[in-house]
């Protein structure tokens, strides 16, 4: 386990908002072998008590930019979707606080799908991207299966 | 277009660690299907038509969402033996749409549909009630995993608006605590 995630863990053990309300803080130097790792931890919690994770990204508050404008924020989004952790995500946690990320935030940003195609500003994804979404969520399922057996 | 509610208008419930369903009966992996108590038709499992759209919310991960949609696909494909996936898929695409759009209504009658079609006649019985619950659990699975139709942050100023809010992060930061109130901006526009 690297410094980072066992610094990360004890963040999301003891941090404020604790792990009742699933908030999961990520950081961009969260390595693919960190995230795997994350989803044997996770997995069977999530499979048992069906509670997803929802997250946010640690540092960057004072980074002017937005999350999804940060290159690195970007690789940690795509991370995730490669890792399986984006199945153990709550799908639209946007609908209720709109300061976290859920999948869709995690897909969306990990796709550069923020802003980058004109919707008038109304988070209405295509029908494309509904398809391609939910394609790459059985593709997380897959891999997430496959770690959790131990086949990957 | 509607926005989703985090609770079954037509129940109030999600059925979240429940080990039994609405009618009793244990549910194969509770805690993501929202339906109505037992009704007096001849489908006691079977919600009510004609009651317009609705929306429920889970809080399951897809990880779960997706799976329990397979296992109800998977049991539709052997109600109906004789139909093909490719058929089945369709069929359980419009109902999904249906569902979507009309609410269960339009369900009900993609499940009967399937029914005549393998029996030549829609039969009566534990059957029916079993295919429809199929059906409509399939389509409840697809809804709840489809992402939003409309963001709420469309009725802001497109996601640079600005929000008080006890959570600090600007698009999903971490690293401080619910005491701390900023004066925030909403997270992505998608």
């Amino acid at each position: 386990m690297s410094k980072m995630q066992r610094n990360l863990r004890r963040a999301n053990l003891a941090g404020p908002f604790g792990r009742a309300l699933g908030l999961y803080r990520l950081h961009t130097a969260l390595t693919a072998a960190d995230l795997r790792e994350e989803v044997l931890r996770l997995g069977p919690r999530v499979i048992a008590h069906e509670t997803p994770y929802y997250c946010s990204v640690d540092g960057y508050d004072k980074d002017p930019r937005e999350l999804w404008q940060v290159p690195e924020v970007i690789a940690l989004c795509r991370r995730i979707v490669e890792s399986g952790l984006l199945s153990l995500m709550e799908l639209n946690v946007t609908e209720r606080n709109p300061m976290l990320w859920g999948a869709w935030d995690v897909y969306a940003c990990a796709n550069e799908l923020i802003r980058s195609h004109a919707l008038g500003g109304v988070a209405d994804p295509s029908h494309e991207h509904r398809k391609a979404f939910f394609d790459c969520l059985a593709q997380s399922n897959a891999t997430c299966d496959a770690v959790l057996r131990g086949t990957s | 277009m509607a926005h989703r509610t985090p609770v079954s208008p037509s129940t109030g419930d999600i059925h979240n660690n429940t080990s039994q369903g609405p009618t009793g009966r244990p549910l194969t992996n509770p805690g993501v299907v929202s339906m109505r108590p037992p009704g007096p038709d001849l489908f006691p499992d079977v919600p009510d038509a004609d009651q317009g759209p609705d929306p429920v919310f889970t809080t399951s991960a897809p990880y779960v969402l997706l799976h329990r949609r397979e296992e109800a696909r998977a049991t539709v494909l052997d109600l109906v033996p004789s139909l093909s996936e490719a058929d089945v898929d369709r069929e359980l695409a419009e109902a999904s749409d249906a569902y979507h759009h009309g609410g269960l209504k339009g369900v009900r009658r993609v499940a009967d549909s399937l029914a005549r079609r393998e029996h030549g006649s829609i039969p009566r019985g534990s059957y029916c009630v079993h295919l429809r619950e199929k059906v409509q659990e399939f389509s409840v699975l697809e809804f709840a995993l489809a992402v939003p139709r409309e963001d709420p942050r469309s009725e802001q100023s497109h996601g640079t608006c600005e929000k008080t809010t006890t959570f600090s992060p600007r698009g999903a930061r971490g690293g401080v605590g619910p005491s701390d109130t900023h004066t925030v901006k909403a997270g992505p526009d998608v």
